[in-house]
């Protein structure tokens, strides 16, 4: 392979890539604008994870051994079931932090640890046969993409999955910064005490939210689990590092899901570098370093940036109890 | 024919408590409360810190739900669980702590959860009906307290109340904004609104309510027509016993200069500039009166005169009146006395020069513990390389009481002596602690400020805010300061311990100390301070004799610049 073709597909892989960070970015966005600091987002896209995974096992279940799989029901309901899946992680948050008045790091953090145990228990004892076939499935969303060369290659070899996620994160933000519902929830996460003096109800925003976010940041670890089979991710450790990026990218993206598109790419870039350089350990091990090398990076320049405008939501991690004293 | 005037009276009454009681966990906010607000007037709620002013208008505006008792709007009982009730209602509550998103813009904040779609258009009108001055497009973080102040009243207003509540709104304007959201109140009254003020200051009370009701420890004492009473009256009905409203200022004559500050700037904690080009200087035996709107570089001029602020500009030079008087251990050691003594600044008892480069240091320290090395002059030190805890020594004592009480003074997780020994745990032998002086140190403030505690050994936490306040003043005044410098001592202190708080700072002055006192109330500070420095902005607008001015012109002082 020349130099060109190993770009085209470095660039293919990365978009791919970018697409589970997305999934898991957008969810966690909505998530923070209502205020709801969700650490619980790598459980969440692990959840989201076993629930492809069991939804194509009880499709597969439920089709005799010989009759072939229909392969537009065997990736749809294995989405269903990572956004109920994911949803419920969302819901498990909210009852916490909004109805119990948990700390909501100590929730999401728990959270995270009951998700990747949960799910790596169940994924790991599932019977496998027929497995692939969602993810040969949902492979290329246009068939004849190789027609347009290098061009057709990188943008549209693509999962439908990835034009999914780009377009949830343009609804999104269109929602979030032009229409009254996203003025509201952006009212709960800087002010709660603001927004509820104004009638909005808060607790109804943030449970919304972080179960619709959840729901999103399941479909992205769906997709993961689900196209792992065709051994396409094998470089990476596993969700639960994807779900952490996806909070760094939330942070880099000031909060802005059109810029988490981009981000989204560029920690993917970095999230695969490793698997393109050859080398002794010491270079594998350093590239792999480097997208939570980037995440400090992140950190130093938005903190000395300091803008009043791309700051977090201001109410961000705080539990809203209206008779607080 | 005996119907007609108690009709008109049901037709005036617009809101009701009957027997509200609010209970926070072992504390009675409100104790069996009733009374009745009457349509289109203004009706002041009197009462001193903690005495359930505000839990009670919370119960109205749906913040809080009552634990027993019943409200009635317009003679009918109502339900109010959340503010969306309350303004079903039309009840609006202007908070003390602004209810305002900071990152939109004043439209968005109007238009926040409304049904209905406003335009730009109506809340210039309404603005101008009733004199109101607001951009709409400004952003929340870029507004002025009092633009914020407007703004969450025109919000209010926009959801159609006919009932408007303000929790203490004067507390941060100056004299001219509180003379224009009067005007505003005058307006609204004339336009039907019945307006609600929550305060607890009596001159304000006097001038623009037309009825008061007065709580005292969450139980509702009375309703007064203001036509019908004075500011003595008020203040004995809201203490309960009689009291004297007089601040003494001593005249004394002042002494030297100790501190003299030059062109000193100084950022905050967001690198902000908070501070620029200040200068003055403080003298013995006087009280220095810092006023402004709160925000105004208060806080940072304390904090850096104390050493807590290292990214500063300009020089603070601090006076240690040391002419004629003995060396001591206390802020130098064997090896800094040696150092003098080679550059001839001491001289021994008798007169004699003082040479000490012969002498072991057990000579020298006998020498210092019997007072015998003498200072010729003053010492003139500069504070800027000292650390704090050096300039803590020298005897420049802040007693920073910051909004959260507990932050800068003291540990409210532990009892009364470790707090005094946060200011001693290095005196001690062999590394361990003397806790006996300390032990006697508390119960002497306990016995002397009146400080209600069950002993010296309860948790600080578990006091009430005045009874900290006390302790933290009390602390600060027993190390014998040569500087005090105070910020809003008297802040949720009623209003004997507030008067005993000033006293106190008076006797100090008496004794010699310097002392810098920001405060928030202008009555007071005029009354208590010998000069008054006015901060505008970060910068000195002013310098001026409180005997000499009017409480307008440091108001437009406040606000130059």
């Amino acid at each position: 392979m020349n130099f060109f073709e190993v770009s085209v597909s470095f660039l293919s892989l990365a978009i791919k890539f970018s697409t589970v960070f997305l999934f898991g970015a957008t969810g966690e966005i909505i998530n923070q604008k209502s205020g709801h600091l969700n650490m619980g987002t790598p459980g969440i896209m692990y959840f989201g994870a076993l629930g492809g995974v069991l939804g194509e096992r009880i499709y597969i279940m439920c089709t005799p051994a010989t009759a072939p799989l229909n392969p537009f029901l065997i990736v749809l309901i294995p989405v269903l079931f990572a956004v109920i899946f994911g949803a419920f992680g969302g819901l498990i948050f909210s009852f916490f932090t909004v109805t119990l008045h948990c700390n909501q790091n100590v929730t999401g953090l728990t959270l995270t640890t009951l998700g990747v145990g949960v799910s790596c228990l169940f994924i790991s004892g599932m019977p496998m046969d027929r497995m692939a076939e969602a993810g040969l499935q949902m492979q290329s969303a246009f068939p004849d993409y190789q027609k347009l060369g290098w061009f057709g290659e990188i943008f549209l070899s693509q999962s439908w999955f990835t034009y999914l996620g780009i377009a949830i994160a343009i609804a999104t933000a269109i929602i979030i910064s032009k229409t009254k519902v996203g003025l509201n929830l952006r009212a709960v996460g800087e002010n709660a005490a603001a927004a509820d003096s104004a009638g909005i109800n808060v607790n109804a925003y943030r449970y919304i939210a972080t179960i619709i976010g959840g729901a999103i940041a399941g479909i992205g670890g769906a997709f993961y689990e689900l196209d792992k089979t065709k051994g396409m991710f094998n470089i990476a450790d596993g969700i639960d590092a994807f779900g952490w990026l996806a909070l760094c990218i939330v942070i880099f993206s000031m909060w802005k899901p059109l810029i988490a598109i981009f981000a989204s790419f560029g920690f993917a870039c970095l999230s695969i570098l490793p698997s393109f350089v050859t080398g002794n350990d010491y270079i594998t091990y350093g590239f792999k370093m480097l997208p939570y090398v980037a995440t400090l990076l992140v950190l130093i320049i938005t903190s000395v940036i300091n803008s009043k405008k791309a700051q977090a939501p201001a109410s961000l991690g705080v539990t809203y109890f209206r008779e607080d004293r | 024919m005996v119907s007609p005037p108690a009709l008109l009276i049901t037709f005036m009454e617009n809101i009701r408590f009957e027997n509200i009681t609010k209970i926070f966990g072992s504390i009675v906010a409100n104790n069996n409360v009733s009374f009745s607000i009457d349509t289109g007037e203004v009706f002041c709620i009197l009462g001193e810190n903690g005495s359930g002013k505000t839990t009670l208008l919370n119960v109205l505006a749906g913040i809080y739900k009552q634990d027993e008792g019943r409200v009635y709007i317009n003679g009918k009982e109502v339900n109010i669980n959340s503010p969306k009730d309350a303004y079903a209602h039309k009840i609006g509550m202007v908070h003390q702590h602004f209810k305002l998103v900071n990152v939109f813009t004043a439209f968005e904040n109007i238009s926040l959860g409304s049904k209905t779609k406003y335009t730009v258009q109506q809340v210039v009108d309404l603005c101008n009906k009733y004199g109101f001055k607001l951009d709409p497009f400004k952003r929340v973080y870029d507004m002025s307290v009092s633009e914020k102040q407007t703004l969450e009243i025109v919000k209010t207003l926009f959801r159609g109340v006919d009932t408007l509540i303000l929790d203490e709104p004067t507390a941060v304007l100056t004299p001219q904004e509180i003379t224009h959201l009067f005007d505003i109140i005058r307006n609204m009254r004339k336009d039907g609104k019945t307006i609600v003020i929550i305060t607890h200051k009596l001159n304000e009370v006097m001038e623009i309510s037309d009825r008061i009701a007065i709580l005292r420890k969450g139980e509702y004492i009375t309703t007064v027509k203001t036509s019908e009473t004075n500011e003595k009256q008020l203040a004995e009905l809201m203490v309960g016993h009689k009291i004297d409203l007089n601040i003494h200022r001593s005249k004394i004559p002042t002494t030297g200069v100790r501190l003299h500050i030059e062109n000193l700037s100084a950022v905050n904690r967001d690198g902000e500039t908070a501070i620029k080009d200040i200068s003055f200087d403080l003298y013995g035996s006087e009280i220095l009166g810092i006023a402004g709107i709160s925000g105004s570089g208060q806080k940072e001029l304390l904090e850096t005169i104390a050493g807590l602020n290292r990214e500063t500009n300009g020089s603070i030079i601090f006076t240690n009146p040391k002419k004629e008087q003995p060396v001591t251990f206390f802020h130098k050691n064997i090896k800094q006395i040696r150092e003098l003594a080679a550059e001839g600044k001491f001289h021994l008892k008798d007169g004699s020069r003082c040479d000490l480069t012969n002498k072991s240091n057990k000579e020298v320290t006998e020498m210092v513990n019997n007072e015998e090395i003498i200072f010729y002059e003053d010492e003139i030190i500069d504070l800027k390389y000292k650390k704090p805890i050096e300039i803590r020594d020298l005897g420049i004592k802040l007693s920073f009481v910051p909004e959260d009480r507990l932050g800068m003074g003291l540990v409210g997780s532990m009892d009364l002596i470790d707090n005094m020994m946060l200011r001693s745990f290095r005196k001690g032998h062999a590394g361990l602690l003397d806790r006996k002086k300390p032990a006697a140190l508390a119960q002497k403030i306990v016995d002397e400020l009146e400080v209600k505690t069950p002993n010296i050994h309860t948790q600080v936490k578990k006091l009430s805010g005045g009874n900290i306040q006390k302790i933290l003043v009390g602390r600060e005044l027993s190390s014998r300061p040569k500087i005090l410098m105070t910020a809003y001592p008297v802040r949720g202190l009623d209003i004997n311990s507030s008067y005993l708080i000033y006293n106190l700072l008076d006797e100090q002055k008496k004794k010699g100390t310097s002392i810098i006192f920001v405060g928030e109330d202008l009555d007071v500070l005029m009354a208590l301070c010998d000069r008054l420095l006015v901060l505008s902005n970060g910068h000195i607008s002013g310098i001026v004799d409180p005997t000499k001015v009017s409480k307008e012109e440091i108001g437009l002082l406040m606000t130059r610049g």
